[in-house]
């Protein structure tokens, strides 16, 4: 059926773009300290709650709306890393099992907290943010129909996975940040400001998380249902390797495919489930995704 | 913090314990005399309990054996496994099945849910010896997301939103809420008692040298791989056994149960009770069943208005609170209750003899 796989192209080409942009959030916190942060859907419902209280109770506009509440989020992202994270990484060198997932079981915790004050704070019920894209329609193929909010969101998305790609590969932070998650001990003795680098990717990933929110909430609802785009953003980042930040763009495009014709082909039930296979076979077949490196066991 | 100064809080972490054992030695009959009365006291409850707190009680049984079970995986053995809540409903589903469909009796369903629960965290062990660590947290990950697709599934073709009603056990004349806790308890008990000695023998060495380094524990000859399987059937079993019995117990088997946030809780019994701590599971599982209950007592005290705010939120408030105890006994204090009840007793314990305890003196 022609019209099916273009529906199922039509569908994956926001979802793709929401998966860059909320999969930066995994792996930008992954690449700087190995750990993954489970709070990211919470982030990304915390950020999308932020933007609608700004323009609902503080009638700002939309846009401005999105810096304020990616700006309140980088803050939070910060803190995160200053009050808790330090703490659990500095323990974490004694190397037994549990001292290396208690940061991510930590972030289970803060996931939990989040999720049940924002539920007491807002309820269950869905909010609406008005878009501030234009409605226009665009068919760049024939059968497919993209918003001119789809093409915004995706080069936005774009420009955030370039940028991020060039900062970690090309700036001076960047390199320091490679160098802190490679070796912490041996970075912070050659003058590395460790810590200065990990509160810096916790408020660049809390950002990342935000517009993902926000930029979501515009073409759909703003309800704690939206950070069910927070968990599976992670498959796009696994299938691209965890620590690598290039390949969140091919993971999440792969991942948006699959799930679209997956929900196409076999109804909309099975969405969530394509992605958890996705990621199984992954995790089974190629652990370090597409372009991750394989991680070396030295005894 | 620099490796050596890292190493020296390591080797301190370890002597912590050692303490612990000399105070007990300081006091050899208290222990087992607490250990009596503690076990006298759950025996007289019901008859002093009204069924409100009997339900609690039963419910803090069924929590101490899945906590049991996911503290061996996630604190002994070191693998961080998030798969609880997948297990509880395979363990639930197993019982279910056989017990409606096939009409075993009462405990042989319960162990099918078990057997069912332990053969499928054979399956996660394998992928286990390919993903390591943090890897595994995605792939329980999954296995839930997988295992709750396939089971809403299997409910929707079989019987549909109500779920399986399981057979109601008859006692006879008894009261059916004691026999539950007799019963449930009984279970809970013999669970806590197996694995605090299962933990001394050279299995439970074995699991727990694991999660300190594989390749020394491979050196002194441990076959790792072996060990592995091994300790996901016996965490699993445990889930699965707590899972059929949890459906048994309230009679009815829904997927919609098992969230989560369920597994989360979990979690959080075995964190805020003490990681790879047996008394720290049972200490963890009556704080979190046992919080909801509190609050709603605590709201009776309050006024009106902040009564009616706490009773439209204590699902929403217990979250918080656990979550919160999570992220602060990770800072703050990763041993757990179990570790600042055992220091309070010793410190307790030395003033009573009338000695300076080595403990009180080493802190």
């Amino acid at each position: 059926m022609p019209g099916s796989v273009q529906n199922a192209i039509a569908a994956a080409i926001p979802l793709a773009a929401t998966y860059v942009i909320a999969g930066l959030a995994w792996a930008i916190i992954f690449r700087a300290s190995k750990i993954f942060n489970f709070a990211t859907a919470q982030f990304i419902v915390l950020g999308a709650y932020l933007a609608y209280c700004l323009t609902r109770d503080a009638h700002i506009p939309v846009w401005l709306a999105l810096i304020l509440a990616a700006a309140a989020m980088a803050l939070i992202g910060a803190l995160t890393q200053t009050i808790f994270m330090r703490r659990l990484l500095d323990a974490s060198g004694d190397g037994s099992a549990q001292a290396s997932f208690a940061p991510v079981i930590l972030t289970f915790g803060l996931a939990a907290v989040i999720e049940h004050v924002l539920s007491i704070s807002f309820g269950t019920g869905p909010e609406y943010i008005a878009s501030p894209f234009p409605k226009t329609i665009f068919h760049p193929f024939s059968g497919v129909v993209l918003t001119s909010a789809n093409v915004i969101i995706g080069v936005i998305a774009l420009v955030l996975w370039g940028g991020s790609v060039l900062f970690i590969r090309l700036s001076k932070w960047g390199m320091q940040m490679r160098a802190a998650a490679e070796q912490p001990l041996l970075a912070s003795q050659s003058g590395i400001n460790v810590n200065g680098i990990l509160i810096g990717a916790w408020a660049a990933a809390a950002v990342m998380a935000a517009i993902a929110g926000i930029t979501y909430s515009y073409s759909s609802v703003v309800s704690p249902d939206i950070g069910n785009i927070g968990l599976r953003s992670l498959a796009p980042v696994i299938v691209g390797g965890m620590d690598s930040v290039t390949g969140v763009l091919p993971g999440a495009i792969i991942v948006a495919l699959a799930e679209s014709f997956a929900a196409v082909g076999f109804g909309e039930s099975v969405r969530d489930a394509a992605v958890q296979v996705v990621i199984l076979a992954v995790l089974v077949v190629r652990p370090s995704g597409l372009l991750g490196g394989a991680t070396v066991r030295r005894p | 913090m620099s490796g050596q100064e890292t190493k020296q809080a390591v080797l301190s972490g370890d002597a912590n314990r050692a303490p612990e054992r000399s105070a007990d030695r300081s006091s050899r009959l208290a222990r087992p005399a607490l250990f009596c009365a503690g076990f006298l006291a759950l025996l007289v409850i019901p008859f002093i309990a009204n069924s409100y707190f009997l339900a609690i009680a039963i419910s803090i049984f069924i929590a101490v054996i899945g906590s049991v079970g996911t503290n061996l995986i996630l604190g002994v053995a070191g693998q961080a496994s998030i798969g609880t809540a997948a297990l509880m409903a395979i363990g639930a589903f197993a019982t279910a099945q056989t017990a409606v469909y096939y009409h075993w009796p009462f405990l042989a369903a319960v162990l099918a849910g078990g057997v069912a629960s332990a053969v499928i965290g054979v399956l996660i062990a394998i992928p286990a010896m390919r993903v390591r660590g943090l890897y595994l947290i995605i792939a329980t990950l999954a296995l839930f997301y997988v295992a709750t697709f396939l089971l809403t599934r299997y409910q929707a073709a079989k019987v549909g939103d109500t779920g399986f009603l399981l057979p109601q056990l008859t006692f006879g004349n008894l009261n059916p809420l004691v026999s539950w806790y007799y019963i449930i308890g009984a279970i809970a008990v013999v669970v806590v008692l197996v694995m605090g000695n299962l933990l001394r023998t050279r299995f439970g060495r074995a699991w727990s040298a694991m999660a300190r380094d594989e390749v020394t524990t491979a050196v002194i000859g441990v076959r790792v791989r072996a060990e592995k399987i091994r300790v996901f059937a016996v965490s699993s079993f445990l889930i699965g056994i707590a899972g059929g019995l949890y459906g048994y117990y309230t009679g009815d088997v829904t997927i919609g149960v098992f969230t989560l946030d369920l597994a989360i809780s979990y979690i959080a019994m075995c964190v805020i009770g003490g990681l790879g701590s047996v008394a720290g599971s049972v200490l963890g599982a009556v704080f979190v069943i046992g919080l909801p209950y509190l609050v709603t007592q605590l709201t009776d005290q309050l006024p009106a208005t902040q009564a009616a705010f706490m009773s439209n939120h204590v699902f929403d408030l217990e979250v918080v609170v656990y979550g919160i105890a999570i992220v602060g006994f990770l800072v703050w204090e990763r041993r757990g209750l179990a570790h600042l009840l055992s220091r309070a007793y010793s410190i307790a314990w030395s003033r009573l003899s009338g000695r300076r305890g080595t403990e009180a003196s080493s802190e």
